[in-house]
């Protein structure tokens, strides 16, 4: 735990933390608005005193009722791990700044976040779906998505079928056309 | 006596003549049907010469089952796209189902080459979860196995790049590294790859006779062996012609597009994931070392001797007495 890290935070950032400053064994984590998510990157970036150049994650989280990005930062200035939580974004329609701005290699997180939970990266130039086919269309990881053994852990609970990539439909359509062609 | 009769004369397949004969105009360049997917849509933009090839799903030169989609022009990659989804087994969606012991064997298998680091993680993540202190035996343990492993990773990638580029001899030298690490894991943990060692809160098993005495003997032969294999490549003209010079990353680089491991390292940037990740055992560990904030002359510092300090590392913590370690007293110099 750093402290020197915390007070350091206090200031530079002040008014744009959304909770406070949380310390626990060698992470440190602070929370903020989505809307000031650039600004706070931007200042942990190019701060001389904080510096914290490595992004080492970028990760969507479905808390059930919110979503929230997750970020990793490193720096040499402190022996801590900064994590930034932007929280607070709506589950229907949960969007985000791109910060591949910042950093470019963010690019392929960001598509990574989108694919799995549906988070919209304005600005990102290239927010295809990374992992599932292109014609996926639901986010595997967010917490309506059920696997079928999931009724294993309540009555009651709901199930819905894993989605298939190609409904029978499509996929009949699909390779008559082909054969037709050929 | 009369001329034979002129038999017809044979035209060639490659006469340009039969093409005229047939259909032109068979072939349409775009089909009359508008593009069903992006791919498709994008391959009507293609310029003059260019062409889309697949490299991949499973090609021998990309390690592991991925796609490159290339757009070349004659032989020169103008643009690619890598295609990741083949190996995506859906893992997150399995540990959210899983309990941290299931979750444990179930991410070792993502690294399998060493997949003790695949381990760690998790089991770091729930020890902080938990409040759990590792003792410090387990702690070492922890570190001697897997920086075994590291060393054997290291061997592997120095011969999967030589067989790259065409060369079959380094691949079998460190597979001779590599089994000698893995054989003496394999006596400690009973596999020969997803150990499935690391618990939460330690370690499966202690250390066991065999394991030490495999180690004793690998150590004996290890640097010898090391130093045959390193000069296989580096003394080798053609190696070095075709590497030397390319792959350029420098700095701001790295930075930006989030390289690490001894990439970063080499670019100039001191950082380690083993270090950024404090355990008790590691040099790093006292408080001292990293939270003055370094100058910039100490951070370049840094990153010139971690190199040289790396490989001695692996051999200094399993002896566990610091003061037996040799580049302990430059170690903490170098971390200012």
């Amino acid at each position: 735990m750093d402290r020197t890290l915390k007070t350091r935070l206090e200031a530079k950032l002040a008014d744009r933390l959304a909770g406070p400053v949380r310390q626990r064994h060698d992470q440190t984590e602070i929370r903020v608005r989505p809307a000031d998510l650039i600004e706070v990157l931007r200042t942990l970036h190019d701060d001389p005193e904080l510096e914290f150049v490595i992004l080492a994650d970028l990760a969507g989280v479905d808390t059930g009722d919110t979503m929230q990005i997750v970020y990793h930062l490193w720096s040499s200035r402190t022996p801590d791990w900064l994590r930034i939580i932007a929280e607070g974004l709506p589950r229907e329609d949960p969007r985000a700044p791109s910060i591949t701005g910042l950093w470019p290699g963010a690019e392929w997180s960001e598509r990574e976040a989108y694919d799995m939970f549906g988070i919209v990266f304005e600005g990102n130039r290239d927010l295809r779906r990374i992992y599932m086919p292109p014609n996926y269309a639901s986010f595997p990881l967010r917490k309506d998505f059920h696997l079928p053994d999931d009724s294993a852990r309540g009555p009651g609970g709901g199930v819905r079928h894993v989605e298939q990539p190609y409904a029978p439909v499509q996929a009949t359509e699909h390779s008559i056309r082909r054969t037709v062609k050929a | 006596m009369t001329a034979p009769a002129k038999t017809q004369q044979h035209r060639s397949e490659d006469d340009p003549q039969i093409m005229l004969d047939g259909q032109i105009g068979q072939y349409e360049q775009v089909p009359p049907y508008p593009p069903r997917t992006e791919r498709e849509a994008e391959f009507y933009t293609l310029g003059d010469g260019e062409m889309f090839l697949n490299m991949g799903p499973q090609h021998p030169s990309t390690h592991g089952v991925l796609r490159v989609v290339l757009k070349i022009s004659g032989e020169k990659v103008v643009d690619l796209d890598p295609v990741l989804g083949y190996l995506h087994r859906g893992v997150e969606k399995l540990c959210e189902n899983s309990d941290y012991h299931h979750i444990i064997s179930q991410i070792d298998p993502l690294e399998y080459v060493s997949s003790l680091f695949m381990e760690w993680a998790p089991v770091m993540a729930f020890e902080k979860l938990l409040d759990v202190t590792v003792p410090r035996r387990a702690e070492y343990i922890r570190v001697l196995t897997g920086e075994m492993l590291r060393i054997a990773s290291h061997a592997l990638f120095q011969g999967w790049m030589a067989l790259d580029l065409g060369g079959l001899t380094p691949i079998l030298y460190s597979f001779i590294e590599r089994d000698e690490i893995v054989e003496a894991l394999a006596a400690l943990t009973g596999q020969r790859m997803l150990f499935n060692y690391f618990r939460i809160g330690g370690v499966n098993g202690d250390l066991n006779h065999e394991f030490l005495s495999r180690v004793g003997d690998w150590m004996s032969r290890a640097l010898v062996q090391h130093e045959a294999n390193i000069g296989l490549l580096n003394e080798n003209e053609i190696f070095v012609r075709r590497m030397r010079g390319i792959g350029r990353v420098d700095r701001d680089l790295a930075l930006r597009m989030g390289v690490t491991g001894p990439n970063i390292r080499a670019a100039g940037i001191p950082f380690d994931v083993r270090r950024a990740h404090r355990t008790r055992c590691t040099p790093s560990s006292s408080s001292t070392c990293r939270s003055a904030a370094p100058t910039a002359a100490a951070t370049r510092s840094t990153a010139t001797c971690s190199a040289s300090t790396r490989c001695a590392r692996a051999s200094g913590s399993s002896t566990s007495a610091s003061t037996r370690c040799p580049t302990a007293p430059s170690w903490r110099a170098c971390r200012g």
